[in-house]
């Protein structure tokens, strides 16, 4: 299985579900503002929830990128050092 | 700490490194030598115009045949069969990928093996993204780039590797031999590809944070078409595994 198919049966279930629920076929023991002003916007706030985490994964990275400049120093030296030896034996 | 009997092959595919050659692998032999690690580092060059062979057949005299193994093809025909190229004719019983721009620094080498050894681990990757690990010459568009494609693939693959599209692997050879033979992407996707692959086969992975110093010598691209190339990649990873 695919992990296409895998996203798109899980999605579909949940979908299911949801409007089972929403038009009364499945009773669930919700309120009725839950029932009547929450339960029809979960699929919107999924998708909300969905891409302010991308987002927020994203800026986390960002945030936490860390750049390295000891390590392009030390790269520097070593060329240099390298260089020197190569010169002597004849390769550069 | 290390038994005698592994020895580690290096497979370094060139094309135009004639400045970065010799002083990767003027690096890799002083690290290999430092750390007593049997190795042999195996150049597959693609017949590069600005003469890096040339700059290897002198290497070779150098470092001896046993150490630097030469295997060039007649032209540029990839990355993926580069490493089936090098894998061929590999005595080690480990291989290590690696860039031979300087981008992957040979000082990790050791630390891959430690990793690997403490777990019998069939893989071992560089990842710039955790712990120690980071990059050094990006500007801000190519981190936010590198981060989204990666949480990108993180949430369509869920590969449970932090750092997808790394080249700095350690693997055991027939791990890799195996892997290769299923993976068809090219470019960027191909070693996230090879990720995926491994954990169908239910290779175990290990993490071992890196530096990359971005090419010190000639310039390294990320333009439209390595990123639509890399979506284009994904989605088809997304429906085919």
């Amino acid at each position: 299985m695919s992990r296409a198919t895998h996203i798109i049966g899980l999605a579909g279930t949940l979908m299911g579900v949801w409007l089972l629920v929403l038009i009364g076929w499945l009773p669930l023991p919700l309120s009725d503002t839950v029932r009547i002003k929450v339960w029809p916007t979960l699929p919107f706030e999924f998708l909300v929830a969905l891409g302010a985490y991308m987002l927020g994964s994203v800026g986390y990275g960002l945030l936490k990128f860390r750049d390295c400049p000891e390590a392009h120093q030390e790269l520097l030296q070593e060329i240099s050092m390298a260089k020197v030896d190569l010169r002597q034996n004849g390769v550069i | 700490m290390h038994s005698p009997v592994d020895r580690y092959s290096v497979l370094l595919p060139t094309y135009n490194e004639r400045e970065n050659l010799p002083i990767i692998v003027w690096l890799l032999v002083k690290v290999f030598t430092e750390h007593h690690i049997d190795f042999e580092i195996i150049i597959i060059d693609d017949n590069s115009p600005d003469g890096t062979l040339e700059v290897a057949r002198r290497l070779q005299k150098v470092y001896g045949e046993d150490r630097i193994v030469l295997r060039p093809r007649a032209g540029k025909l990839g990355l993926g069969t580069a490493y089936v190229h090098g894998i061929k004719n590999a005595t080690g019983n480990f291989v290590i990928i690696m860039d031979a721009d300087m981008s992957h620094h040979p000082k990790f080498i050791p630390e891959f093996i430690a990793k690997q050894k403490e777990g019998d681990y069939d893989i071992v990757t560089g990842t710039r993204y955790q712990g120690n690990g980071g990059v050094y010459g990006w500007d801000l568009r190519r981190k936010l780039t590198s981060r989204g494609a990666n949480v990108l693939a993180d949430v369509l693959l869920n590969p449970g590797v932090s750092d997808l599209t790394g080249s700095f692997r350690l693997y055991k050879k027939y791990v890799l031999a195996r892997i290769i033979e299923s993976t068809v992407s090219k470019g960027y996707v191909f070693q996230m590809e090879m990720m995926i692959r491994a954990r169908q086969f239910n290779f175990s992975i290990a993490e071992v944070p890196i530096t990359f110093v971005d090419r010190v010598y000639g310039e390294s691209k990320l333009g439209a078409n390595e990123i639509i190339g890399y979506l284009k990649g994904l989605f088809t990873l997304t429906l085919t595994t």
